[in-house]
């Protein structure tokens, strides 16, 4: 098909005005460049010879010495003669010689030659500095050419930013509203409002409009109509002047700034409640800053953890801006007060406390700053000012400090991964925030008890993501539970009693992996969970250390090898099930503890001998646990052999 | 519009040119190594010039030559070259190139092509003036290239000098070069206006440090026929119109037990240290 006539003159207008942009930016850019610093040299001073004139001399006059040989050698001992002579007459020696000689003597003793004029930098100094500090020494600035000064300086700012990293469509990112509004905030909150006049404006602005760029680039088509850059921007320019540059600079330079900018960008596009408190959000941010700064060395001085708070700070205000934002704890917003309390109890548990003082920076800050929020929003009428924030941080990080100083004992764990497990811990803990503010202690108790089962189990059972995951799966059962949680201690202590005996290495070999392991532990969970009160009892009556014992060690020596793996997981469930629910006879003492491990061990050696007629892997489980059943509700003495082979056989003949 | 009709029969008129033109368009501009060619042409002479400038340094300060050393600048020359012929020899960048092109050859000790220099630099001094009226380094550097190159060559000679050269009749063709670049500089001393040099520009300074540097060789080449005092204290002078009130209070401290190369990296340092060096044993 023909092109059409009308669409020529289209296409090259739209060709020219593309070039005619870059070219004119170029234009401007490149008249920018020929004013850059360049380094020249001074012209050489003199060389400062005339102290020297009686050292060259001595020098030169040493009988056998390196300056004989020299003259000798170079035939110039006429030459010195006359220098000498016109020296000791108090005269100034020929300008050539002079000078020749003073060349010679330095080559020839070794001496740095002197000149005129202050102190020239000397090799060493050279050699032990990097090219930009020598560098800095010689360059020559230049005044510009152009007329305007600072309006120049955005407009180039932004469009060689624009082209640096937008390339080919740096129109196209200006000509959308959406980011279009990006560069008018930027350009608005950043470089008009305050002076720019240095290069660490032009510095900061371009980084902070390379982030965005990079951020829009990442999130094509989730920008909100007026993305929440503002407050972030506008904070940062606030605290441009209580701060100074350099703080600004380290926060924006860091490697997780561009995915804080991302979240900024995307995050609260579809809240309109959150958008029209950007002014408010922004002095929230500043305060928030200038809190960190005044308040804990370690945070001041570490961008990540600054980058972590912001972080925190814009997803707590989006997702409750009434509750979290907007919220006061006496007169100061609830947002930096909290902040302060953290840091203030991070900083005075510190002194006391090696762990946390470490680890008191990166991600371990903004975890329990954000811990502390969620539990704050969830519980507002419990934790609803400085002080019980104070003391709920405090016991937070106490307990955890003490938990994880049981871990591992004996043994030097880094503190990275330290802080791995307390981050990750509070991660899971802030997933269950009303329960978290409600039984903290009872939260600590539960990491406790696991991270010891960790301990005894040792460096073949559970990794630190196994701990974690039976972490969260205990604390996700006891939220459904309330029985559970009115356990209070014994239900940890129940954890630990399982746990250990889990993890005996009869009982490991059985389960085969530390998956295994892990799902034996969450059957336990669903176990206790069904039955809280029965276990509680038994708790009391310190029934479920041999009742545990019991089992296990009978299980443990099953001779058909039946068992392992999943099907010794749901052995283990169903036989505890069925004990905790006719639990009152064992809490009674009708049944005891050494006469479930004999029946246990009898049912297992007639299911050997039934391997072949009615006993497979399938209906073996089924088989123990009627075998139980049946003998809890008529029980009688285990040492009757006689009867238990009776009960066994009817087992078998009725439902094998 | 001939191409389009309204017979029923046709196909109805088709994006598809739109597309091959704007294809064209993308792939032109795509095709491109960069977006601003010219601008990131001279910033990568500029990048050449400080790396052999650096090359350049090191052997300067162990006071004698190292030899496997190309100090001549040869990268940098090439990539003048190559930036004027492809952006023309008439525009702003190349008059800024020829001005380093000639402070090149200056700083070699290449003068006899920094001679070759002189009439093109003269002409690129009053194109190379900024806007708002104040002057710019490039601009004095044209402005004074006369007497740079006057000076520089003379002081080679001088260095190079052998025993019984009457060298004094270079004192007074170096006092010359200094008097010719306080004239540029302060052309009438009572009308000095300092608005003139901004403080974002060194151009003025380096220059006056130059005729400073060019001064104590004056005395140095021949003491008998000039007064330390006098020479000295006039190169002193001249750097102190262009150092701030705050610049002249700094240089009386013991600016000579300062780094010069370190962490501080104030450019302006070099120029306080021969201040301060003239300015007492001028006294």
């Amino acid at each position: 098909m023909p092109l059409p006539v009308f669409a020529i003159p289209l296409a090259l207008s739209a060709i020219k005005a593309l070039l005619r942009y870059r070219r004119r930016i170029d234009e401007i850019l490149s008249m920018k460049e020929t004013t850059e610093k360049i380094p020249f040299l001074l012209p050489e001073p003199p060389m400062d010879d005339k102290p020297y004139w009686n050292d060259m001399i001595q020098f030169f006059e040493l009988k056998d010495g390196t300056g004989t040989a020299l003259l000798l050698v170079k035939n110039l001992q006429t030459t010195f003669e006359q220098f000498v002579r016109v020296v000791k007459e108090g005269k100034e020696p020929d300008y050539g010689s002079r000078k020749a000689f003073y060349r010679l003597y330095c080559e020839a003793s070794g001496k740095r030659i002197q000149v005129i004029g202050p102190v020239q930098p000397s090799a060493e100094v050279v050699a032990g500095a990097n090219p930009d500090m020598i560098l800095a020494y010689y360059v020559v600035s230049s005044h510009r050419l152009s007329q305007n000064p600072a309006v120049t300086r955005i407009l180039l700012a932004t469009a060689d930013t624009l082209l640096e990293i937008a390339g080919q469509n740096a129109g196209l990112f200006i000509s959308d509203p959406k980011t279009r509004a990006i560069v008018e905030t930027l350009i608005d909150e950043f470089a008009v409002k305050r002076d720019f006049d240095d290069d660490k404006s032009e510095l900061i602005l371009k980084a902070l409009l390379g982030s965005a760029i990079v951020a829009v680039a990442e999130n094509p088509g989730k920008l909100a109509e007026k993305p929440a850059l503002k407050p972030l921007f506008s904070a940062l320019g606030d605290v441009r002047k209580d701060l100074g540059d350099d703080f600004v600079a380290k926060i924006i330079s860091h490697e997780d700034f561009n995915a804080l900018v991302s979240k900024y960008l995307t995050h609260v596009a579809n809240d309109p409640s959150f958008i029209t408190k950007n002014e408010f959000f922004k002095t929230v941010l500043s305060k928030t800053l200038l809190e960190l700064s005044g308040k804990f060395e370690t945070i001041q001085k570490d961008p990540k953890a600054i980058l972590g708070v912001l972080e925190v700070a814009l997803t707590a205000s989006a997702a409750n801006v009434d509750g979290i934002l907007c919220r006061k704890f006496g007169d100061k917003h609830l947002l930096v007060a909290v902040l302060g309390a953290v840091a203030d109890q991070v900083e005075q548990l510190g002194k006391n406390n090696q762990l946390i003082s470490s680890i008191g920076s990166g991600t371990l800050f903004p975890a329990v700053y954000s811990a502390v929020l969620k539990a704050i929003e969830a519980n507002p009428f419990l934790i609803n000012d400085v002080i019980k924030t104070k003391d709920y941080v405090g016991n937070l990080l106490a307990g955890l400090a003490g938990v994880l100083a049981n871990y591992k004992p004996g043994t030097q764990p880094s503190t990275e991964l330290l802080e791995n497990l307390m981050v990750k811990s509070l991660n899971i803990l802030a997933m269950q925030p009303d329960f978290l503010g409600k039984n903290q202690k009872f939260a600590n108790a539960i990491l406790a008890a696991v991270f010891k089962t960790g301990v005894q189990v040792g460096s073949d059972g559970f990794s630190i993501n196994d701990l974690l995951a039976v972490i969260q799966e205990a604390i996700k059962a006891a939220t459904a539970n309330i029985g559970l949680v009115k356990m209070d201690d014994k239900y940890a202590s129940l954890i630990e009693s399982f746990g250990i005996a889990l993890g005996q290495q009869d009982i490991r070999k059985l389960l085969l992996t530390p998956e295994g392991l892990k799902d034996a532990m969450f059957a336990i969970f669903k176990t206790v969970a069904a039955n809280p009160t029965i276990w509680n009892g038994l708790q009391e009556r310190n029934l479920v250390q041999p009742i545990i014992q019991a089992v296990l060690s009978s299980l443990a020596k099953d001779p058909t090898n039946l068992l392992s793996g999943p099907r010794l997981v749901n052995a283990i469930h169903q036989i505890f099930i069925v004990l905790a629910r006719q639990g009152n006879k064992l809490i009674n003492s009708n049944v005891v503890p050494e006469s479930i491990n004999v029946l246990l061990k009898n049912a297992l050696n007639r299911a050997q001998n039934e391997i072949g007629n009615s006993i497979d892997g399938e209906n073996m489980v089924n088989f123990l646990v009627l075998v139980l059943k049946t003998y809890i509700q008529n029980p009688f003495p285990i040492n009757r052999i006689q009867d238990v082979d009776t009960l066994l056989t009817d087992i078998l003949k009725k439902y094998c | 519009m001939r191409y389009f009709t309204l017979n029923k029969t046709r196909k109805p008129y088709s994006k598809f040119p739109f597309f091959v033109i704007f294809f064209l368009i993308f792939s032109l501009l795509s095709g491109c190594a960069t977006v601003i060619p010219k601008t990131d042409a001279l910033k990568h002479v500029h990048d050449t010039y400080r790396q052999e400038f650096i090359k350049l340094i090191v052997p300067s300060t162990i006071g004698y030559k190292n030899d496997t050393v190309d100090a001549s600048f040869p990268g940098t020359l090439a990539e003048i070259r190559a930036f004027k012929s492809k952006y023309g020899e008439d525009t702003i960048e190349a008059q800024h190139l020829d001005v380093l092109e000639a402070m090149i050859y200056l700083q070699s000790n290449q003068f006899g092509m920094a001679s070759l220099m002189k009439k093109r630099v003269n002409d690129a001094a009053g194109k190379l003036q900024s806007r708002t009226g104040e002057y710019t380094r490039d601009q004095l550097f044209a402005s004074s290239f006369e007497h740079l190159l006057s000076g520089w060559e003379v002081i080679d000679k001088v260095k190079n000098a052998k025993p019984e050269e009457d060298v004094k009749s270079y004192a007074r063709k170096i006092r010359t070069s200094a008097e010719g670049i306080k004239k540029v500089l302060v052309p009438d001393p009572d009308k000095f206006d300092p608005k003139k040099y901004s403080d974002a520009d060194d151009g003025a300074i380096y220059l006056a440090t130059t005729a400073a540097i060019f001064y104590t060789w004056v005395y140095d080449i021949d003491s008998e026929n000039n007064n330390k005092a006098s020479t000295y204290g006039a190169g002193g002078d001249l750097i102190g119109r262009f150092l701030s009130e705050s610049e002249r209070e700094v240089a009386k401290v013991e600016t000579k037990k300062i780094n010069p190369i370190g962490p501080e990296r104030n450019p302006r340092l070099r120029y306080i240290q021969w201040y301060n060096y003239l300015i007492n044993k001028a006294k």
